[in-house]
């Protein structure tokens, strides 16, 4: 008997013998390097302040690093697939004045990114990522709601707005603002029509009659519609901590109104929707349109945009968020009217009716904000570079969804709401659930 | 396609089964209470089930005559479950089955209709006969899912020169629905047909030889709808919205493309050894290997799309031996099942996932027979380990356990074939070993509802019993009935502690209990 009783724990010891296997694919460790862009080599900034976020854009889980002294980061047993790659660098005033002799009183932030980057199996290459310091400005862009609200309950699109904020201590003017949705690839499958750069995005170097001694690209960027705040310079003064709102169509959403057309406008559900009959200024497209769109009223008590450059029958944003915008404040010495218009860098030569878009020179932009599709998969190349924009926001529940991207509150000094600024907007924004003009997070 | 297979397995089904029951004569009785006893007697259970592995074994292993019909109900209730199972399930079953002699030959039939509803499963949009798969869509959130099945089987055998030579033939045909009554609504239609062929050779009166050949296919197709759309337009509700399970870590998720078919085909070999060693008993060899390939793609007017593969090798060993004792019957059975799984990721064009699970069980069992009573008595052990591998997310989750059983049960027969059981067992299950390598970076909905739930249930020990009632008596002096209930619990002894965040764990205890009518012809 005990013969088979060995037989039997000799079986059993086989079977539980664990064995080795492994797989073809293993996961990859990812080396990066971080550097400080600077045009000065007087100075040098530490590298071992500089923070890094890897999230993988299909399971969203995040892991966050510090750079070491020579600014490398190893992650380790990183699995294969699609990362955004945020790099940030922040300084308080004094110290960044105490490292540059460049006397400052705001914070300063160093961004870099690398959004929907493929680390394949086997990826050993070195990512280097370059901080830079983008503009910090008094004007800056607090909330996009360009989602719109729901297409049977709400007001589908005509209750968008953009508002704008005084994020200084000083009163400033909000007189001859501009502000421009931005333009670029939009629709990945259409990318083979266009000539492109190694980010997927449109090369604007190639745009017909481009001078070729300006950097196209960086230097640039391109609107869709470019619209400007009137005033006569003082006209429209706005107090430290307050914005103002841009409607599409400044009435109040949530009640029926009276279209161009005498059809009563209204929604089912006002809860879905926004109040913009106290907006400050609002979009008037009729007089270029010969069959303006119903719900573009004009409400004669707020002040209509002027319009350098406009796209469809009204300011309709676009619902799902692949264009991006910026706001633009010029001296004396320009014209942005005057600014030149380039058609798409089309593969094909355009034809004689394609559409221009102002060239906006970027050092006219006081802030920018690149927003995207909610899902990853809707993703397009990003727009701006780290000097506007180092990330992109995006409201999570997508188009007609009554969501907003709105900036978020870094901290109240006597009373006024400073909101963040790192020239990164997915650190630098939150959302709405249902718009909130003027409203905070 | 589908109905042709349908209507031959009808065809085949028939003679066996609905004709051994139109067959009964002037000897019903007897041939009820034989039958009944053939599954009083947990022994010739046992054969019965080996017997049911092959069509090899319907000449040598199954009576000559049978038929039964069995209407039965289950209930299942707690949560000391794996993380896919479910919190409740009710099921109601029909099923029937026999063997005949026509001629020269002998046929076995058998049918069932299932029922199944589950509460509460999560993340398994799955037919649960296919768990190693690398490839599937679930969900956190838990749903309702509502099965019906119906399973065809049939078996014919016929003997050649002074039967020293044996052909049999079985067809084993499955048509399932499977279906999710909330968000996000699982549906899947799937079909199984197996064949198996088989040649045995008796070398002399105590040696026989057999091999047999194996041939499959099925397909399970999938398609997750929703009645509420903010679940599929955004990825906002990941309690609710698609993910895609592909390999064994996080998912990603499957917002638009929300189907896909799986496409079956499987080929395996038979060996049979069959020894009559005279006063040591019979001894009974069964081994087969059989590879099954899978294919993961979703099919429209523009062509295919594959999203996945993944291969299966199962080789099986059983054996049996029993022993004609004075007082009753003696035997045991072993057996050791491997299975080793390996997907091909489309999307990396290598290997990432593997499924490797080896099972050794035993069992030694004993009836004694007398005319006023018969008892079973059994003891079992079970070993089992599995491993699942993600490569691309280094995960590497193992474990082993043991299983131990015994028990025992008595039938009192009384005047007029009336007769009254009781039986109990208890069992204790625990693990020996195990290695949990997943990477706290990854960690989100699948880490923390399935792989983290998985490993403390499986390394988790338990202990509980069962306990079975049954009156039987004879029906219309024609057949035997009987009315069984049966009950059995476990309860959640220890559990290991793991440093993670967990959201779900198992349950303290589980509860089955099942009530069926037979009637035995």
């Amino acid at each position: 008997m005990k013969k088979y009783l060995y037989l039997f724990l000799a079986l059993f010891a086989f079977a539980s013998c664990k064995k080795n296997n492994s797989t073809e694919i293993e996961p990859v460790d990812l080396n990066i390097k971080i550097n400080y862009n600077l045009t000065t080599s007087a100075y040098t900034l530490p590298l071992n302040i500089a923070k890094l976020k890897i999230t993988n854009i299909e399971t969203r889980t995040s892991q966050e690093f510090t750079a070491n002294d020579k600014g490398i980061i190893l992650i380790p047993k990183l699995a294969p697939g699609f990362y955004d790659i945020d790099a940030s660098s922040n300084f308080s005033a004094t110290e960044y004045s105490t490292i540059t002799g460049t006397v400052t009183e705001k914070a300063v932030t160093f961004n870099a990114s690398l959004k929907n980057k493929q680390i394949t199996v086997g990826f050993s290459e070195t990512i280097n990522l370059n901080l830079i310091a983008g503009s910090i400005g008094d004007w800056v862009i607090k909330q996009i709601y360009f989602a719109g609200s729901d297409r049977v309950n709400g007001a589908i699109f005509r209750d968008q707005f953009i508002e704008f904020y005084n994020n200084s201590d000083k009163t400033l003017y909000a007189d001859s603002l501009y502000f421009a949705e931005t333009t670029g690839l939009i629709t990945k499958s259409t990318s083979g029509s266009y000539n492109l750069l190694a980010s997927g995005q449109l090369d604007w170097s190639k745009s017909q009659n481009m001078p070729a001694d300006i950097d196209a690209n960086n230097d640039y960027v391109y609107a869709r519609a470019f619209l400007m705040i009137p005033g006569t310079g003082k006209q429209y003064p706005v107090e430290p901590g307050k914005s103002i709102v841009v409607a599409q169509t400044a009435v109040n959403h949530k009640s029926p109104f009276t279209g161009v057309d005498g059809k009563a406008i209204t929604v089912l559900n006002p809860s879905l929707t926004v109040d913009l009959s106290k907006a400050d200024f609002e979009a008037y497209y009729a007089p270029f349109l010969s069959k303006p769109l119903a719900s573009d009223i004009d409400n004669a008590s707020v002040p209509n945009l002027e319009v350098l450059s406009y796209f469809g029958t009204d300011m309709i944003f676009d619902n799902p968020g692949r264009y991006a915008y910026v706001l633009v404040k010029v001296d004396g010495t320009q014209k942005p009217k005057d600014w030149p218009q380039y058609n798409y860098p089309t593969k094909a030569a355009p034809s004689s009716s394609a559409g221009k878009y102002y060239q906006i020179p970027a050092k006219w932009i006081v802030d920018a904000v690149e927003v995207q599709p909610n899902e990853a998969t809707d993703r397009i190349p990003k727009k701006f570079g780290a000097t506007l924009d180092a990330g992109f926001t995006f409201v999570p529940l997508g188009s007609y969804t009554s969501q907003s991207v709105i900036r978020k509150t870094e901290k109240t000094v006597n009373g006024r709401v400073i909101l963040k600024d790192t020239n990164n907007s997915t650190e630098d924004f939150d959302y709405f659930n249902v718009a909130n003009p003027r409203g905070f997070k | 396609m589908n109905r042709k297979i349908l209507k031959y397995l009808f065809l085949l089904w028939l003679p066996s089964s609905v004709l051994a029951q139109k067959t009964v004569n002037d000897k019903e009785l007897q041939q009820a209470l034989a039958t009944n006893r053939f599954y009083a007697d947990s022994t010739a259970q046992e054969t019965f089930r080996f017997a049911k592995l092959s069509s090899y074994y319907l000449s040598t292993l199954m009576p000559e005559r049978y038929s039964t019909i069995s209407l039965s109900y289950n209930y299942d209730k707690g949560t000391y479950i794996p993380s896919q199972g479910a919190t409740k399930i009710n099921a109601g079953k029909l099923s029937t089955e026999g063997t005949v002699k026509l001629g020269d030959i002998k046929l076995f039939g058998g049918f069932s209709y299932t029922k199944t509803f589950e509460d509460s499963t999560r993340f398994s949009h799955q037919t649960r006969n296919n768990t190693s798969s690398p490839y599937y869509f679930g969900s956190p959130a838990y749903v309702h899912y509502e099965r019906s099945v119906y399973r065809f089987q049939a078996m014919a055998n016929k003997n050649f020169l002074q039967e020293k030579l044996s052909l049999s033939i079985g067809t084993d045909y499955k048509v399932g629905d499977h279906f999710s009554t909330n968000d996000p609504r699982g549906s899947i239609g799937e079909y199984q047909f197996n064949l198996n062929a088989s040649l045995g050779y008796k070398l002399s009166a105590f040696v026989k030889l057999g091999i047999g050949y194996r041939h499959g296919y099925g397909q399970e197709k999938i398609t997750i709808g929703y009645k509420n759309p903010r679940y599929y337009e955004s990825s906002s509700f990941p309690m609710y919205y698609n993910h895609l399970i592909n390999g064994y870590g996080e998912t990603k998720p499957m917002l638009n493309d929300r189907k896909y078919n799986d496409d079956q085909k499987r080929n395996g070999l038979d060996l049979y050894l069959d020894v009559n060693a005279g006063n040591l008993g019979s001894f009974h060899l069964f081994g087969n290997y059989i590879e099954e390939n899978q294919r993961y793609f979703f099919a429209n007017g523009s062509g295919f799309t594959d999203y996945s593969k993944y291969n299966l090798k199962t080789s099986d060993i059983n054996l049996l031996w029993n022993k004609k004792l004075t007082y009753g019957i003696v035997g045991a059975q072993a057996q050791y099942k491997s299975v080793d799984g390996a997907d091909y990721n489309i999307g990396f064009n290598a290997n990432n996932y593997k499924y490797l699970s080896r099972n050794l069980g035993a069992k030694l069992f004993l009836t004694t027979l007398s005319a006023k009573s018969i008892f079973n008595h059994f003891i079992k052990a079970d070993y089992l380990e599995e491993e699942r591998i993600d490569g691309i997310r280094a995960n590497d989750v193992y474990f082993n356990h043991i299983l131990l059983m015994l028990g025992s049960s008595k039938r009192w027969i009384k005047e007029n074939n009336r007769y009254l059981g009781i039986g109990f067992s208890a069992h204790y299950q625990f693990s020996i070993n195990d290695d949990f390598k997943v990477a706290p970076a990854n960690e989100a909905y699948f880490t923390r509802y399935v792989i983290y739930h998985d490993y403390l249930f499986n390394t988790s020990s338990a202990a509980g019993g069962e306990i079975t009632a049954e009156y039987g008596f004879p029906l219309f002096k024609m057949m035997m009935s009987s009315l069984k209930l049966n009950a059995i619990y476990t309860q959640k002894l220890d559990q290991k502690s793991l440093s993670r965040t967990i959201v779900t764990a198992p349950g303290k205890d589980r509860f089955s209990s099942n009530i069926s009518l037979n009637l035995y012809f």
